[in-house]
């Protein structure tokens, strides 16, 4: 009951093609407040049409979503910040003038735009038109955007896509910081070290499809692996391939790596190649990254 | 409603773009009549120029003279304000923002609505100054014999201005979407028109064209006197008609224009 009430997003079976071409297939979410997810996938697999699709840009073909268990309504509107894609203002405009406009579109009229833009680090060209911007101080404008209002949720696609390095640092920490404010976040990337940085959960998207959804921990904890080395590498295949703990195993020169079901400590491999009289010159438990496993279910198939 | 036409202040405000256009539409309404000083013979069947600055036709000299201006001045300058925030991709911004698509549309619309409005009262204020200063034996009676030309030229400019809306969000892009509100004014219907269902059908009907019923409700006064053009009907819809036709077509496109806001992908 308490979950239903925290319940952020609810998405049901949304569905979007253009033309031929699917974009999102009947994908099911559920967010809940204070979450910060991560949405994954390649290029063209369906992120940027997801948040698209829950902002209104785009109308889908079937399904529905609900923003805070209702409609998408002006209400809900106002507790959402996004950016989608590029940062989108008035060019001829000045960061003031554009976050006056926002204000204006959220009825926010309280908030501190100075203390804004010195948030994103934007104090010192506020008077500047947005044309002459670059496209990191576009992409800092467009997060003070988002904060106008004191939203409740965020939305931020491909928030660092175009930044330098020190860019990517900087708005990399503004979004940990947001984070730690509670604030629920819903973040599509396909920079993988990034969110694995600063989201707690995800969801993999594939050519529409969502094939892979959770906590981060939990989405890297579930394959565990070990590299076993002896000299005698093929008995210990055999011994292993009949333990119940053990996925699949790969043979490399030196040793084999042995996908586990769940985390097995490195002594019980010890204890059970001792018993067949197989002494265990290498033993390494490795953890999976993000990375890893996101090539891993991408890959597949 | 306040609140949006505020949104749409704050939007163009600064914009050169918005400025130039209005400051040229204002001069021009109040200046190009001027012309009609130079010709000290004017072609019969008007007595002298004095016509056109004197009450009650100066209603109809500077309704015609604005009908050229809000088509070229206000039409596309709607048609640039929609396009731009395409290209900009700022409407889809505003919708991110909070505002829905129907708030987007009516921001639109009654923004449109108040370069109407202006417009209409810069021919008033005109027309007005004009006559007064110019009219022999003027009397303030005078003034109010042709005043049915305000609500046929505020019709006028909105026919104008919706159908610049319509073309922005049509095509999108602003050079396209002005491309097209010109050449279809211009050309497209004309030849629509005359070269196509006139040729065809030899039939009055031809006159029921959306932007030429709008342009007919502030006709060229002088083509007006000349009339028929060897035609065996009117060449001109009669005001009653004008007005009935224009209405229709206008509604006909808000609808179209709303649906599209309200639909479409953006």
């Amino acid at each position: 009951m308490c979950q239903a009430m925290d319940e952020v997003l609810k998405i049901n079976n949304l569905t979007k093609h253009y033309g031929r071409i699917r974009a999102i297939h009947q994908l099911d979410l559920s967010i809940h407040a204070g979450e910060i997810w991560g949405i994954l996938g390649p290029n063209g697999s369906g992120k940027t049409t997801t948040l698209a699709l829950l902002l209104d840009i785009i109308r889908p073909d079937q399904g529905s979503f609900e923003w805070f268990g209702g409609k998408y309504g002006k209400k809900s509107r106002q507790q959402i910040g996004a950016i989608l894609e590029t940062p989108n203002f008035y060019p001829y405009l000045n960061a003031l003038e554009n976050l006056r406009i926002i204000q204006h579109i959220k009825h926010s009229y309280k908030d501190d735009l100075d203390h804004l833009l010195t948030t994103v680090n934007l104090i010192h060209r506020k008077n500047s038109k947005f044309f002459s911007y670059s496209l990191g101080m576009k992409q800092r404008l467009a997060i003070a955007a988002t904060l106008i209002g004191d939203p409740q949720v965020l939305i931020f696609d491909e928030p660092t896509n175009g930044l330098d390095p020190m860019g990517i640092v900087e708005i990399r920490n503004t979004l940990i910081d947001i984070g730690k404010s509670g604030k629920t976040i819903i973040m599509a990337s396909h920079i993988l070290d990034e969110v694995e940085k600063v989201c707690d959960h995800v969801a993999i998207l594939k050519k529409g499809d969502l094939i892979k959804t959770g906590k981060v921990g939990s989405i890297l904890t579930d394959k565990f692996t070990i590299e076993l080395g002896c000299t005698n590498l093929e008995k210990l295949h055999i011994i292993l391939s009949d333990d119940k703990n053990v996925h699949s195993i790969q043979t490399k020169p030196e040793w084999l790596q042995v996908q586990l079901n769940e985390e097995i400590p490195g002594a019980y491999f010890n204890r059970l190649a001792s018993a067949e009289g197989i002494t265990l010159d290498h033993i390494r438990s490795t953890k999976p990254t993000l990375e890893q496993e996101f090539l891993a279910l991408v890959n597949k198939g | 409603m306040m609140h949006l036409l505020k949104l749409e202040w704050l939007k163009y405000k600064s914009n050169v773009v918005f400025q130039v256009m209005i400051i040229l539409f204002t001069i021009c309404m109040g200046s190009l009549i001027l012309i009609g000083k130079e010709f000290k013979e004017v072609p019969p069947p008007l007595p002298d120029n004095t016509v056109f600055f004197r009450f009650p036709s100066v209603w109809d000299y500077q309704a015609y003279i604005g009908n050229w201006l809000v088509f070229f001045f206000i039409g596309v300058l709607v048609v640039y304000m929609t396009a731009n925030e395409f290209r900009n991709k700022t409407l889809r911004q505003n919708i991110i923002t909070g505002l829905t698509r129907t708030d987007l549309f009516m921001a639109k619309l009654l923004m449109g609505i108040t370069l109407c409005l202006y417009a209409t009262l810069v021919y008033i204020i005109s027309s007005l100054l004009y006559g007064i200063f110019n009219t022999p034996d003027f009397a303030w009676e005078l003034i109010f014999e042709n005043m049915i030309m305000i609500p046929k030229f505020l019709l006028m400019s909105f026919g104008y201005v919706i159908f610049g809306l319509l073309m922005g969000i049509l095509f999108r892009k602003s050079g396209l979407s002005m491309f097209m509100y010109l050449i279809y004014i211009m050309f497209i219907e004309l030849i629509l028109r005359w070269g196509v269902h006139y040729q065809l059908w030899e039939h009055k009907s031809f006159r029921y064209y959306p932007m030429n019923a709008v342009e007919d409700l502030a006709p060229n006064p002088i083509g007006k006197l000349v009339e028929n053009f060897q035609l065996p009907f009117d060449l001109f819809l009669s005001p009653q008609e004008a007005v009935i036709t224009s209405s229709v077509y206008i509604v006909l496109f808000i609808w179209v224009t709303y649906r599209l806001f309200v639909k479409g992908n953006m």
